[in-house]
């Protein structure tokens, strides 16, 4: 009972600290329950979309020259098969959104009853049911929507070698396998009749380089079958070869992880936040605790005189902060559902498909349990003190603040009063403000991490560093191979254009490696490949892999792999390790020479890299007239706007900027609790300073400074913390997207943002919540 | 006679208590004369210390005027009155209140820095000089905690006149210390005042009252006598103290 009576007289007493605590567990419980929630709920909602859709385990696009009957019985008749579906499409390669072409693939196929299910025209939900197509309509998925940024309404264009084909967008349904804006091609849906037209169309022109026909084939595995998906695809094309056929493969797996890639790294991001912000709250917790100690010395002495054992008034302690921690937990919980709402919102334009709502509470029940039980554990530790101290010395004022000299004192200058003496009462107390500057370090240190992800979607040379081929002129010749004589003629425009710094002619394959189906790349000079560790592919018996696939696969430079393709199969010596972020970072890379020993011949593509990208359209222009016609050529300088990127840049700035509102709503708590506290230690330094002639707005001002002075220590730290760590930490977070070595390019924004932010709240909110010091009467320095 | 640097009119301090008012200065008319050892005495709880801080412009009067160069301290601002502090008044407290966490030097020097009309190292020296006048610059660099209460108090005179004011208030400044400390503050305070300085000194000690050259009885927030004395000279102390005490008997004190 005594203790309860004192526990409602501590919080009415510090209620600043207990609403400080309070608010600091709002947030995070929020943060914690918000992530966990949306991270569920995309998955859960992924899933059923999959079920619904009966997605089967292995899906094969197969061109239907390549198709016999012969290869599909073979794999009906497999044991481990429980059926095989079919499904005709058209695979369209050259297709306009807007006037402007859209890069992917698409298969055409009709409208089937596998769709069930059609998004409102804005996104914001679902319709009852799937509404009818018309003749001249075609229905996408969101992930184009997202790529393209087309709507309902808009006209698309395809080009065919019988002609053109303008359809209107009536509407976007849920494609759950390849409806993400992660996945490279994409199935859209006409009407039957359409369709027929369509496809006749395609095999009267022949045209199998911009359009042809297609058969999806979906492989169901047996209900009794306990092998992996992957392990499922590799066994049923080593038995019957179908994949080698199929210029694109993807187990139900693979497709998943692609749907979900993004939300999993932007939710461990945020938990990894919602994390360090959880510390931040059990640091400032054992601050303050020990700040109190110091401060009620007295009070403790006289409790401890009147018979409390040290115990009990731990135990008072541990209760109040717990209190305010369970109070805000509670809280946070309850407000964080219209937060799921609204961040499950953010990732559906990268997944296609609507996150549900619901509150994981479980988990975060859990996490919040693991904060409450560390908690203790702090409390316990910081409350050690109250065992030292003593009735006697409490009682006679022996325990006042002494201050010592130390190595970081620096003298008081005249000339530079106001800072040096904010200096001053920084170093004579740095242990006070230790904890601002290690929270301060671990914000900085987000989000400089954050801002270097940001940054680096922007960035063209740390992209190109992590193995993005990005080039402002690309040229690709229609319906066939660039011609030796052609790719001379290019090559005469590169040799007279210093601004190109980079000229490249590709050609892509999937392949199958000791079983699996990698996408390859093909490169005429091997030199332009981005290299990790070893050396380029120069020879036709070698290749370079990625660390992620020679991780994946088991394999290191020097190691032999075997690739079959169709009816070829050869050996290649991986001859060193290269950056790619094509697949994820499942890719390997070779060089003419082994193209052609595997049947790979020609390229397809030609893009040229530039030092001066407004250069671009003059450089398109000359190609063009050294070209002539037959080329496809784009000039394209804003790469910021490259469908992906741009798509995953969407949701990092959003993650950035939630993170950089969490930070500053915690910099205001911070600061307003350690500076109450100071203000209550200072509050006698404060009187003497207003007696010889210090006004209020100069004694804010010294506030501020210090804690300007704080900020930058301690971003500074974050700085140091970011160089050390940032490359390593954001590798293996983005290491499932294939970025295995990312390149931490420093500009000047990338820092100066979060430095002049963390400053400026810092100064601006110390010089708010010292506005107390107007209160501060000379008279209370009197002893009548 | 010396012409009057500081001047209360129909003064009054009063404190909310208890629900009701407590009236602790009531009407004080008091002139304060340049280069006078002005010593104001009193009982306990009479307002010695409450008038001293409502003269010095450091706690606002309830009513009343106190003129210092024709403004009235009652009406300034904040801003004007820390200038005032910085410049033209200096303070000296019971309990030194010494910033703890500078040095004495700089205890010393940084009220000098705030006053614009001086440079950074003009003050400085002069600061040095002071603590040397002082008889504590070995300790300059010493933390308050590090050094002794009578050096303390003697670094809290140097910081109060670093800037010279025109007038130095000082309340109960032997208070907190032992007899040889008090003495050599007293002996301190004296040549500062031989030397033209305007003090205001609060005490119950009789040995600083004897410091005084005009000395005031207040009781019950009213100044209730005054007494006239001859500059402070040590050889005459015995003859001096006995004059005093029969004034302070006759106010019954």
């Amino acid at each position: 009972m005594d203790i309860l009576t004192l526990l409602r007289a501590n919080i009415k007493r510090k209620k600043g600290t207990f609403l400080g605590i309070v608010l600091l567990m709002i947030i995070v419980s929020m943060f914690l329950t918000t992530i966990y929630s949306v991270k569920k709920n995309v998955r859960k909602s992924v899933d059923d979309a999959y079920e619904e859709a009966h997605a089967a385990n292995l899906m094969m696009n197969i061109t239907n020259e390549r198709l016999t009957d012969e290869l599909l019985q073979k794999v009906k008749d497999h044991p481990l098969v429980d059926h095989v579906a079919t499904s005709d499409a058209v695979l369209m390669r050259r297709h306009f959104v807007k006037d402007r072409e859209d890069n992917q693939s698409w298969l055409i196929v009709p409208l089937n009853d596998v769709v069930t299910k059609q998004f409102e025209d804005d996104f914001s939900g679902y319709l009852d049911e799937v509404r009818p197509i018309s003749e001249n309509g075609i229905y996408l998925v969101q992930g184009i929507a997202t790529n393209d940024g087309c709507k309902v309404g808009d006209d698309l264009r395809f080009e065919t070698k019988s002609g053109e084909y303008t359809l209107k967008i009536e509407g976007f349904v849920v494609e759950p396998v390849d409806g993400c804006a992660m996945v490279g091609w994409k199935t859209v849906y006409v009407a039957p009749e359409t369709f027929e037209r369509l496809a006749g169309d395609v095999d009267v022109a022949g045209d199998s380089d911009v359009a042809g026909r297609v058969t999806i084939v979906y492989v169901y595995k047996n209900a009794d079958c306990e092998l992996s998906d992957g392990e499922f695809a590799r066994t049923i094309n080593r038995d019957t070869g179908i994949q080698d056929y199929a210029y694109a493969s993807a187990t139900e797996t693979q497709m998943k992880h692609y749907t979900n890639l993004f939300s999993d790294i932007i939710c461990s991001i945020m938990i990894g936040f919602a994390m360090v912000l959880a510390g931040v709250v059990l640091i400032i917790m054992a601050h303050n605790i020990t700040v109190t100690i110091e401060m009620s010395y007295a009070e403790i002495g006289i409790l401890k005189a009147e018979g409390f054992t040290k115990g009990r008034i731990r135990v008072l302690y541990m209760l109040q902060y717990l209190l305010a921690e369970i109070v805000g937990a509670i809280i946070g919980t309850i407000l964080a559902i219209p937060m799921i709402a609204l961040f499950g919102g953010i990732f559906q334009p990268i997944t296609a498909i609507i996150a549900k709502k619901d509150v994981d509470l479980g988990t975060s029940l859990v996490v919040l349990l693991v904060i409450l039980l560390l908690s203790v554990l702090v409390i316990l530790l910081a409350t050690r003190k109250v065992a030292k101290v003593s009735p006697v010395k409490a009682l006679t004022g022996e325990s006042r603040d002494v201050y010592f000299d130390s190595f970081l004192t620096a003298p008081v200058s005249g000339k530079n009063l106001s800072m040096s003496l904010s200096y001053r009462q920084f170093s004579s107390n740095k242990r006070r403000y230790f904890v601002a500057i290690l929270i301060t370090a671990l914000l900085m240190f987000f989000m400089l991490t954050v801002n270097l992800m940001a940054s680096c979607m922007k960035s063209k040379s740390a992209l190109e560093a992590m193995g993005s081929i990005l080039c402002e002129v690309e040229v690709r010749p229609q319906d066939r191979n660039f011609t030796e004589e052609e790719m001379k003629k290019i090559e005469s425009v590169v040799k007279d254009e210093p601004c190109i710094n980079k000229s490249i002619f590709f050609r892509n394959e999937y392949v199958t490696v000791n079983g699996n189906t990698i996408y390859c790349q093909f490169y005429k000079d091997p030199e332009t490949i981005s290299m990790v560790s070893g050396r380029a592919p120069v020879y036709d018996n070698e290749i370079v892999v990625t660390d992620i696939l020679a991780e994946d696969l088991g394999l290191k430079v020097g190691d032999t792999l075997e690739i079959s393709r169709r009816e070829y199969k050869e050996e290649f010596i991986i001859s060193g390790k290269f950056c790619s972020m094509n697949d994820t970072g499942m890719t390997m890379a070779m060089s003419d020479a082994g193209a052609k020993k595997i049947g790979v011949n020609g390229y397809v593509w030609y893009g040229a890299s530039l030092s001066k990208p407004e250069e671009a359209d003059r450089i398109a222009k000359v190609l063009e007239e050294k070209l002539g016609e037959g080329f496809k050529i784009v000039a394209d300088s804003d790469f910021s706007e490259v469908s992906d990127i741009k798509s995953i840049s969407t949701a990092v700035d959003a993650m950035r900027y939630t993170i950089y509102a969490l930070s500053i709503i915690f910099v205001l708590v911070v600061v307003s609790m350690i500076c109450s506290k100071s203000f209550a230690q200072e509050r006698r330094d404060l009187g003497i300073y207003k007696a010889i002639g210090f006004t209020s707005g100069k004694l804010r001002l010294l506030f501020a400074l210090r804690f300007l002075i704080i900020a930058v220590i301690g971003s500074a730290l974050g700085i140091v913390l970011s160089i050390l760590l940032s490359s390593r930490t954001l590798s293996t977070v983005l290491r499932s997207v294939g970025v295995s070595n990312f390149i931490s390019k420093y500009r000047m924004e990338t820092i100066l943002i979060p430095v002049l932010l963390l400053l400026g709240c810092f100064f601006l909110f110390a010089y708010l919540a010292s506005r107390k010091v107007k209160k501060v009467e000379i008279r209370e320095l009197v002893i009548e | 006679m010396s012409s009057n640097i500081l001047t209360a009119h129909d003064l009054c301090k009063s404190f909310a208590h208890n629900g009701g008012q407590v009236h602790v200065l009531q009407h004080v008319d008091l002139e304060i004369r340049e280069k006078d050892f002005t010593v104001v005495m009193g009982a306990s709880g009479s307002g010695k210390s409450t008038l001293l801080y409502a003269l010095s412009g450091m706690d606002k009067a309830t009513s009343g005027q106190v003129l210092f160069d024709g403004k009235d301290l009652v009406k300034m601002k904040e801003k004007d009155l820390a200038i005032l502090r910085s410049h033209d008044f200096g303070f000296i407290f019971q309990q030194m209140h010494l910033i703890s966490n500078l040095n004495l030097l700089e205890n010393v020097a940084v009220p000098g820095y705030l006053n614009n009309g001086n440079s950074a190292s003009e003050v400085k020296a002069r600061a040095e000089k002071l603590l040397e006048q002082m008889g504590i610059s070995e300790v300059k660099t010493h933390l308050p905690s590090q050094v002794s209460g009578g050096e303390q108090q003697r670094c809290a005179i140097a910081r109060a006149i670093i800037h010279e004011p025109k007038l130095l208030f000082a309340d109960e400044p032997t208070g907190a210390l032992n007899r040889k400390n008090t003495k050599e503050v007293l002996d301190l305070l004296t040549e500062l005042n031989r030397n033209g300085q305007s003090i205001l000194m609060v005490t119950h000690d009789l040995r600083a009252a004897l410091r005084a050259s005009r000395l005031l009885y207040l009781e019950d927030g009213n100044v209730i006598g005054e007494m006239t004395l001859p500059p402070y000279d040590k050889e005459e102390e015995k003859s001096r103290e006995t004059q005093v005490s029969v004034w302070l008997s006759s106010m019954k004190w």
